[in-house]
């Protein structure tokens, strides 16, 4: 795993540096640490990373101001602030989790967690950011129908029938996303209120249809879970 | 001769205080040097009498003055005559002796001078239609006052009473007056850096005592020199007013000083113009300074009004009625009747006036207060922001984490940051309750700050000071905002260092602080910057520059060769 901290205050970023190291271990690939938002900014255009640290307040200057640069990007991240009145911000703004300072290792460790296994608990996320034509823009998540993988990247398809592509991978963005945006299949995440009925066809095939008509493929793995899940 | 105008200036009086006028003489008053007891009589040929001679100071003369009673009706049962002249006399009235105001003077006795107003009672059978004669037998010896003689014959308890009448209005508005004026005056002692307060107690004053000088002379019968001595009076009065009523205005709707000078130097060069042509006529002279003062309220309080001064349109309202009132409307042929003579609608005038500069005092004043009020919850608001300083999430939090990390991984470090922090802390809770504080707790409150981000920042700051004056007060927390700025947009040298220098500079106009930090400026984020805490951090320098030396500081900061500069000037 390749990690960046953007961290101004040196104890601190070597704290949590010290942490991450402590909690994965093997499993980190590279770790940076930058003291300023354009070296940050910097450093993930010119380097691929899987997880960001951010502080939301560098050297007098608002980090919330690349918070939606950074979440239309394919990595996590994880914000460490001493700003927990922006919480709630941070997560519709589809943060992986927020650290308050100050924090313990057990803290770091939970927000890690997430990463792999979601806590369903608290998903307040109420846009996507995609880059589009180098710009940012929003979507709201309950404008979307499902979610198609597409290797690194996916296709988000909303309400009004468009198709837009977000840099996130599907697992990234399943662990961003809420509950009702179940995996019917390795290439789809579907808003399962949208969901109609299962069609099965002839040689085990079953399918989902949803509200605009079309119909998604579900994973035969998966077919007996979404049917207990959503369909009894 | 002057006693036309003070016939005049009676009459007016009598007038308006009375609407059926008293019956009033004053024509053909003949005159002779000499002394003669048959000059006295009814019949008595006085075709070869003059006029207009000079008798003061000539011994004893006569005048004689026929008049006819037309309209008996009128005239009823206890009359009496009001006698206003300049000299001690006795009286006859159709060869009848009525009495005697004074002492003559005589060959070998100085005059015991009359009083300038005297009563004699008329037996009723002496006033019948038809001509009669009164005959003065008269001395003069003061030349203070021109000769002069009037007198009104009525009713002798109306001749008293009636202008008591009004009297007692005007004595009314004379006693708030000087209320008002031993309030302001009180103000004004309370905060003698105000002028206006004693301007206005002065006006008061000034106004009670006119109406004072102009009605005395209705209840406190004076010697007959006096008379010359009341007008005088009355004239400075008059022309104080006209100076000091539009100099308030001025003061009030903050005019500029240079204007106010030449303003002042104008109206005075007309003043003193008006007071020399018309020197000779109490009554004019008056006149003509009240509508001085008049013309000039207007035209301050309509520009003051096209300046959106507050309170300046009803001041001007009032000026611009009180003006017509007494200067204008009367020239309007139909109008007269009903308009109350100068002598009274002056005074009319002279209320409104007051009471639009009352107002307009009341309204600064407020305004006063209400500015005080706001520099008390800008001090309050300070304070706080002093206070909060330390406990702002991202001061406290950042702090807090760097303190468990140091305690965790170093405790004995972490014993001296928490010293370092404490201090740092005691310093503000010192400093927050005052304006101004010592400039050695201002440079300890940095030097603590610096040793926590210190170990926050893991960077090594250095404090110097040079020439730094002991003595010397500051608004708290000013250099240590700086210093904050400081640590947060500078970069440290290649061997991990950020120098702070505070140095002073005192010259004959000013006291200058100057921080130096020495480093490197962090670049300006390419991203939009829309918190401004470094905004925030000047405005509140500002603010306790501005509290404490009211537009007498000047804060500037810039890049240099070593990094950056801020200055504090405060001007002497």
């Amino acid at each position: 795993m390749n990690i960046l901290i953007i961290e101004d205050e040196a104890r601190i970023a070597r704290r949590i540096e010290r942490m991450i190291r402590s909690i994965l271990g093997k499993e980190i690939n590279s770790l940076n640490l930058c003291d300023s938002l354009d070296d940050g900014l910097k450093f993930i255009a010119e380097n691929e990373i899987d997880l960001l640290f951010l502080d939301l307040n560098l050297n007098g200057k608002d980090g919330f101001d690349v918070l939606e640069t950074v979440v239309s990007e394919s990595f996590h991240t994880i914000i460490v602030s001493a700003y927990k009145d922006r919480a709630i911000k941070a997560f519709e703004y589809g943060v992986l989790d927020f650290v308050p300072k100050p924090f313990d290792e057990d803290r770091l460790a939970k927000a890690l967690r997430r990463i792999t296994s979601k806590d369903v608990s608290d998903t307040a996320i109420k846009y996507l950011a995609i880059k589009k034509r180098g710009k940012q823009s929003l979507i709201k998540v309950e404008n979307i129908i499902y979610i198609k993988g597409a290797g690194i990247y996916t296709e988000l398809f909303l309400q009004n029938g468009t198709k837009e592509i977000h840099n996130k991978s599907l697992e990234n963005l399943r662990a961003l996303l809420p509950d009702s945006f179940e995996r019917i299949h390795k290439s789809y995440l579907v808003e399962m209120r949208n969901a109609k009925q299962i069609i099965i066809e002839p040689g085990s095939k079953y399918s989902l249809e949803i509200s605009n008509g079309e119909q998604l493929p579900i994973g035969r793995t998966r077919y007996k879970n979404l049917q207990e899940k959503w369909f009894s | 001769m002057k006693n036309y105008l003070y016939l005049f200036f009676l009459l007016v009086l009598f007038s308006s205080c009375k609407n059926e006028r008293p019956e009033y003489f004053y024509d053909e008053q003949l005159v002779k040097l000499g002394d003669n007891p048959d000059w006295a009589a009814v019949d008595f040929d006085d075709s070869t009498w003059e006029e207009n001679i000079d008798v003061v100071g000539q011994g004893v003369f006569w005048i004689r003055i026929k008049f006819e009673l037309a309209d008996i009706k009128d005239i009823q049962v206890d009359q009496g005559m009001m006698v206003g002249g300049s000299g001690s006399y006795q009286l006859w009235l159709d060869e009848k002796y009525l009495g005697q105001n004074g002492e003559l003077q005589t060959e070998d006795k100085d005059e015991v001078p009359g009083t300038y107003h005297a009563f004699f009672d008329i037996p009723d059978s002496l006033l019948t239609e038809g001509t009669h004669v009164a005959a003065f037998r008269m001395t003069q010896q003061s030349d203070k006052i021109g000769q002069h003689l009037y007198f009104l014959i009525d009713n002798y308890f109306e001749l008293t009473r009636a202008p008591l009448q009004t009297s007692k209005y005007m004595f009314l508005f004379a006693g708030a007056f000087l209320l008002a004026a031993v309030y302001f005056l009180f103000m004004f002692f309370s905060r003698p850096k105000e002028i206006s307060p004693l301007l206005f107690s002065i006006v008061c004053v000034l106004f009670c005592s006119l109406l004072a000088m102009e009605y005395l002379k209705f209840f406190y019968l004076y010697e007959y020199p006096f008379q010359n001595t009341r007008m005088e009076i009355i004239g400075y009065l008059h022309i104080s007013l006209a100076v000091l009523v539009p100099l308030f205005l001025m003061l009030q709707f903050s005019f500029p000083p240079k204007h106010i000078l030449i303003l002042m130097l104008i109206l005075l060069g007309i003043i003193y113009y008006n007071d020399y042509n018309c020197h000779n006529s109490y009554d004019k002279v008056a006149k003509i300074h009240h509508k001085t003062m008049m013309i000039f309220s207007c035209l301050l309080t309509a520009y003051a009004v096209y300046k959106r001064k507050n309170g300046a349109k009803v001041a001007f309202a009032g000026v611009l009625f009180g003006y017509l009132l007494v200067h204008q409307l009367p020239h309007i042929e139909n109008l007269r009747q009903f308009l109350p003579r100068f002598d009274i609608s002056q005074f009319i005038a002279f209320v409104i006036i007051v009471l639009c500069m009352f107002y307009i005092l009341t309204l600064k004043i407020r305004e006063e207060r209400l500015a005080y009020e706001a520099s008390l919850v800008l001090s309050e608001r300070l304070k706080n922001e002093l206070l909060k300083k330390n406990i702002k999430p991202h001061f406290i939090m950042n702090t807090l984490t760097s303190l468990i990390d140091w305690v965790e991984e170093a405790p004995k470090e972490g014993v001296k940051f928490i010293t370092a922090l404490a201090g740092e802390f005691e310093i503000l809770n010192e400093i927050a309750d005052y304006k101004l504080v010592p400039i050695e707790q201002e440079i300890k409150l940095c030097k603590n700050h610096l040793k926590v981000m210190g170990y926050r920042k893991e960077i090594t700051y250095k404090w110097e000071e040079w020439d730094i004056d002991m003595n010397e007060i500051i608004p708290p927390a000013i250099i240590h905002t700086a210093v904050e700025n400081g640590v947060t947009h500078s970069i440290p040298n290649e061997e991990g260092v950020i120098t702070f220098r505070l140095s002073f500079e005192r010259n004959e106009k000013s006291k200058k602080y100057i921080l130096h930090t020495i480093a490197e400026k962090r670049k300006e984020s390419a991203i939009e910057n829309t918190n401004k805490r470094g905004g925030t951090g000047l405005k509140y320098i500002r603010s306790r520059l501005q509290e404490s030396y009211p537009d007498k500081w000047a804060i500037s900061s810039q890049a240099t060769r070593h990094g950056w500069e801020t200055v504090f000037e405060i001007f002497v």
